[in-house]
């Protein structure tokens, strides 16, 4: 059997349910049931038996983790790399497979060249903005938030006058500052990615013919300009629509402060001429584990669970944050002792700032631990750089990162390189030095990339490469090795410490949550509305289904805020519904 | 899908061409305008078979009017850049050419997209010059890849074709798609069968002890010059050994059970026989789905053909759905008069390189179309052929005009005009014609005036001149206009009088002369015509008059002068 042909034979008889159904597909998908799996099985079988070259199929993700992930395990499977072809975010499929391509033809050619804005910049941009439009100070805060939800809700222009006239001034002044810098911002590219797909039918209709196919992941968190662009291409032209093949949980929809609404996904599956199918075998975690957090979302049917087993315990711990992390690092360092890895550990916590000071608290107990809040620099390039760089230092069995690999996956995030150009990184990373300056080395492999690629490869290959080359040339990477740089790469025997929220998507086989006090989890301000709050609960449901075996909850008792000031709060009321 | 335009830029001698085209596009043009270049041109673009060296341009492949005269000139130290694209339209409804073709959108309304090839200095590589392929009108767009660029099967017959070396080298031969498709399906166990039965055919064969002594002789003589380590394992064969390679190995033969060689076929013969081929391979490739669109690239179909087969090849070859497109180049009227009007394309060399233009711009009626279809027809597209045109009303102007001419010491043929007759005065549409195929023209119309001596065929040029060129002077536009009809204008031209008596004298009744000799020189316009038609007809009467050493009317010789001066 070739490696597609094994992942079919693998396929549980509800994955087969939903990889057998040929017209529209909508599959709610619980944790651990194998979505991805299933998505990436799907795409590359529709690509050998329904869709012939040149057309090809678009597969949608939402994070550039998450893209990664689908990537390689697409080439674990594939080896199609056809132009119409296309694996990545939703945000990079909006803007260099319809903004960018159809700019010209849209009547808006400064789009074609357009950059995508770095962060400083655009708060740079945005204050200018709220002077250029005499927005007084009083009206600024909380304005920016407002406009950008407004803006990924794509709301009419009746909508937006309800909100008074600053919205409506600042978001057009700060449309002309982006305009005149020539730059564009994440809800741009989905603001202008919809009005061409919904404003020109020609280009509905050549994104149907390049695209049969669309493969959609984590539906439930899809921004509603994205559910729109779907719908378009897949339901509203009566002839030679996409077929649609999405994928989600609605109980795990935790990005709705951005305009995602996971009732999208809902009406979805209800929409007549789609075939809704479920998943419902948990292959992660055990099943005392799984019992518990269902008992989160009230009573729904239980999944089948294959793994006996699983736990969840609940811990006091006193000392607030602090007394948690040592707390942790007491139970991680015998774990560590009878031979576990511990990149199979997991520690979640509400907030970056928690995170990165749980991080430290626990090197400092001497367990190895990891936090990566994502930069603001990161794009699928800068990941593969920081890859090569991890390759370098530790090779491929200790970095976990094989170079082919990697460039197997520069080759399918950028179309257009040449043979010679990816092949020079070969040679220029064996010569590397891992002590060696990180700048000068990536300079390298860049000047490598770019030989013989084609012009819109190096467009992105300099844009994609832009935040991290400044950031170690004058900014917070200045003066890094290869090794440094490539350390965040290197999960193999580290624990991971992240967010509620960036633990989606992830598995371990022991996992902590901290700080667990009502107030904290959910946070205070989401108690008082019920989608808020709802939220994070989605949130906390995400947290404590990332382990296999055993989910720590560990609580103080008590919050302090940012003046020192220590508030007395009971253990979260999440905790209080899983009814341990 | 049709190719709608092309656009070549500093190409050969072409320094700035922007052409429409059609499904099917005929190129006529005298030798060195560029036609090659033009099909050449469209290769580069679309062809991903051009050989490598072909592809990669020289300086010579500039155009070279950028030199300015000047021999030192480089163009590619002075970073010039060679650039051709080529527009596509009504792709939009076939799925697999429109993944292809959207992705060079140009505009929605119409839905048309485009690929340029570029061969241009690369800045960041010290301007090294490299060509491309990209999608939209010039190199910035994204690179068309290869996937891509092979969903438009070219075709193309080079005007030296080697017809009989094609068809038997598997690289080339229109039978490979053929004899493909044909293999995939076949009974596996029949075709297993006959491989056995070859096989033993083939053993018999090698064992007889003549050919034994060829293939032991061989042996020695290898194993002696190059010993045992190298040795090459050569056999005698009549038939490969594997299934499928009976089947590319079969030939065509002509002449039914003789089975001739296909050498034995006269070049008319096997030049038919190919385009039978080739039109069998592109459906067998569209319906397999190997690729989406078929570009046909002719270069002078004609070759080899008798007259009717040019038409009938011609008419074969073109193309019947959205599948198929064909850009021919030709120097037979046969063919040009064979197509459609709309589909011709005329190219002409100048002191700015090659200019081309293209009949379907000509802003004629579908029944003004067919008008011009049935008199091509009729002409042999002579007007298409022709440098430049006197457009005249009749046989009569037919016939006088050259006699006139050479009155005159102008000889038509060396200054390229061709006498045009249209058989009326509806000389509007073909106006129009010229006009879009770049034909410098003249119209000589006759002034037919009425009862009240207005002048007809005045109010016939200033109507023309309204509704085409702004209501500029008819005599300024190569507009002619005589005095009443030809024979009466050419009767009170100087001493023509008495020739033209003669003339009717010759070849009328026996009571002509009397008729002619009371009208005293001075005949009235009905007079005289009525006596034309007794001499045989206005025809019959040219003929004859035009071995005479008349004197020419000042209209036309007017007109004579006009398309003399004119580009």
């Amino acid at each position: 059997m070739n490696p597609l042909e094994t992942a079919i034979s693998e396929l549980d008889s509800w994955q087969r349910d939903a990889f057998d159904v040929k017209s529209h597909c909508v599959v709610l998908a619980p944790p651990g049931s194998g979505k991805t799996k299933l998505l990436v099985t799907r795409l590359a079988q529709s690509l050998v038996a329904e869709v012939a070259a040149p057309q090809g199929a678009a597969c949608i993700t939402l994070t550039n983790g998450a893209a990664l992930e689908m990537r390689q395990r697409f080439g674990a499977i594939s080896s199609d790399r056809r132009t119409n072809l296309f694996v990545g975010t939703v945000h990079s499929f909006a803007l260099n497979r319809i903004v960018r391509p159809f700019a010209h033809a849209a009547g808006e050619p400064g789009l074609a060249t357009v950059r995508i804005c770095r962060s400083a910049e655009l708060d740079a941009l945005w204050v200018d903005a709220l002077d250029s439009a005499k927005v007084p100070s009083d009206e600024r805060s909380n304005l920016r938030s407002t406009v950008n939800k407004f803006r990924s809700l794509l709301v009419d222009d009746a909508e937006w006058s309800r909100l008074g006239k600053y919205p409506i001034l600042a978001r057009d002044a700060f449309f002309r500052q982006m305009n005149h810098a020539g730059v564009i911002d994440f809800h741009g590219m989905v603001e202008a990615a919809v009005k061409f797909v919904e404003g020109e039918p020609s280009i509905a209709t050549g994104l149907r013919s390049m695209f049969p196919r669309i493969y959609v992941d984590e539906y439930q968190d899809l921004a509603p300009g994205l559910d729109r662009i779907v719908r378009s291409l897949s339901f509203a032209s009566d002839t030679e629509s996409s077929i649609l093949f999405a994928v989600g949980d609605a109980d795990q929809a935790i990005y709705r402060w951005t305009g995602t609404n996971p009732k999208l996904l809902l009406e979805l599956a209800e929409l007549s001429g789609i075939t809704k199918r479920k998943l419902n075998t948990n292959y992660r975690s055990g099943e005392q584990l799984v019992k518990a957090t269902r008992r989160l979302l009230g009573e729904r049917e239980m999944p089948v669970t294959p793994r006996d087993g699983g736990s969840i315990t609940v811990h006091k711990v006193a000392g607030g944050i602090l007394g948690q992390a040592n707390f942790a690092a007491a139970q991680i360092a015998p774990l560590a002792a009878q031979g576990m890895s511990l990149h199979e550990i997991g520690i979640f916590c509400a907030t970056n700032d928690i995170a990165a000071e749980t991080t430290s608290a626990l090197n400092r107990q001497g367990v190895p631990a990891w936090f990566r809040a994502q930069d603001s620099w990161e794009t699928p390039l800068s990941i593969d750089l920081e890859r090569i760089c991890a390759w370098v230092a530790h090779g491929q069995d200790s970095s976990g990162h094989a170079l082919s690999e990697v460039i197997a996956d520069i080759q399918r995030t950028i179309p257009g390189l040449s043979e010679v150009g990816v092949g020079g990184i070969w040679p220029v990373g064996f010569a590397a030095a891992p002590g060696s300056g990180a700048l000068e080395f990536l300079e390298t492999v860049l000047d490598s990339i770019m030989l013989e690629a084609a012009v819109e490869a190096r467009r992105q290959i300099e844009e994609e490469s832009l935040g991290i080359i400044s950031e170690l040339r004058d900014g917070s990477l200045v003066g890094q090795t290869i090794a440094e740089l490539g350390e965040k790469r290197v999960s193999l025997g580290k624990c991971y410490v992240t967010t509620l929220t960036s633990s989606k998507g992830l598995e371990f086989d022991r996992t902590f949550v901290l700080g667990l006090e009502d107030g904290r989890i959910p946070h205070y301000y989401a108690t008082k509305n019920n989608a808020e709050l709802a939220e994070e609960r989605s949130k906390f449901y995400v947290s404590v289904t990332r382990a296999r075996d055993h989910v720590y909850l560990l609580w103080s008792g008590y919050t302090q805020d940012r003046y020192g000031r220590k508030h007395l709060n009971p253990v979260s009321r999440f905790v209080t519904e899983l009814s341990l | 899908m049709r190719l709608s335009r092309v656009r070549v830029h500093n190409y050969r001698n072409i320094h700035g061409l922007d052409l429409e085209l059609g499904q099917v596009s005929v190129v006529v043009g005298e030798n060195r305008t560029g036609k090659t270049n033009l099909i050449n041109a469209i290769r580069l673009v679309l062809d991903p078979a051009m050989p490598y060296a072909e592809r990669k341009l020289t300086s010579d492949d500039f155009w070279d009017g950028l030199r300015k005269g000047d021999p030192t000139y480089e163009p590619m130290k002075a970073l010039e850049t060679i650039s051709i694209t080529l527009q596509f339209a009504d792709f939009q409804n076939d799925g697999r050419i429109a993944a292809v073709l959207f992705q060079g959108l140009v505009t929605t309304t119409p839905v048309r997209a485009e690929m340029t090839y570029v061969w241009a200095p690369d800045p960041t590589k010290g301007n090294k010059y490299r060509d491309g392929v990209y999608f939209g009108s010039n190199g910035s767009g994204k690179r068309v890849g290869p996937d891509l660029r092979e969903e438009i099967f070219v075709a193309f017959l080079h005007a030296l074709r080697d017809v009989e070396g094609d068809i038997r080298s598997w690289r080339k031969s229109p039978l490979k798609s053929l004899l493909e498709g044909a293999s995939e399906a076949l009974d596996p166990q029949q075709l297993e069968q006959i491989r056995a039965n070859l096989e033993s055919a083939n053993s018999t064969l090698q064992s007889m002890s003549p050919i034994q002594q060829i293939s032991t002789d061989l042996e020695s003589e290898l194993l002696g010059s190059v010993g045992r380590r190298q040795s090459l394992g050569a056999t005698l064969r009549s038939t490969p050994p594997e299934p499928l390679g009976l089947v590319r190995a079969m030939q065509l033969y002509i002449d039914g059970d003789r089975a001739r060689r296909l050498s034995a076929a006269s070049l008319g013969g096997q030049n038919i026989l190919y385009f039978a081929l080739l039109q069998m391979g592109f459906r067998a490739q569209i319906l397999q789905k190997v690729v989406s669109h078929t570009l046909l690239l002719v270069e002078e179909p004609e070759a080899h053909l008798h007259p009717h087969m040019q038409r009938a090849v011609l008419e074969n070859l073109t193309p019947r759905d959205g599948q198929t497109s064909m850009v021919v180049t030709t120097h037979s009227p046969h063919v040009a008069s064979a197509v459609d009007a709309r589909h011709l394309i005329r190219l002409k060399s100048g002191l700015t390189g090659s200019t081309g233009f293209s009949a379907r711009s000509a802003a004629l009626s579908s029944r003004e179309w067919d008008d011009m279809n049935r008199y091509l027809n009729a002409t042999q597209a002579e007007m298409v052929f022709a440098d430049k045109v006197l457009l005249v009303e009749g046989y009569a102007e037919e016939v006088l005009l050259p006699a006139f001419a050479a009155i005159l010491n102008i000889d038509l043929d060396k200054e390229g005009i061709s006498v045009c007759a249209i058989h009326g005065t509806h000389f509007e549409s073909y106006l129009k014609f010229c006009d879009a195929l770049g034909i410098p023209w003249a119209l000589l119309t006759d002034g037919d005036l009425d009862a009240q001596s207005v002048s007809a065929g005045q109010a016939r040029v200033t109507r023309f001149s309204a509704n085409n060129y702004g209501g500029a002077s008819p005599a300024s536009l190569g507009m002619f206009v005589g005095d009443d009809t030809l024979e009466l204008d050419l009767y009170a031209t100087g001493a023509n009088g008495s020739i033209v008596d003669s003339v009717l004298v010759e070849l009328g009744s026996s009571n002509t002369g009397s008729r002619v000799g009371a009208w005293n020189g001075k005949p009235s316009k009905s007079s005289l015509i009525s006596e034309v038609v007794v001499a045989g007809g206005k025809g019959r009467f040219a003929q004859r008059l035009a071995s005479e050493l008349v004197e020419v009317p000042g209209y036309v010789k007017a007109s004579l002068d006009y398309l003399l001066a004119s580009k």
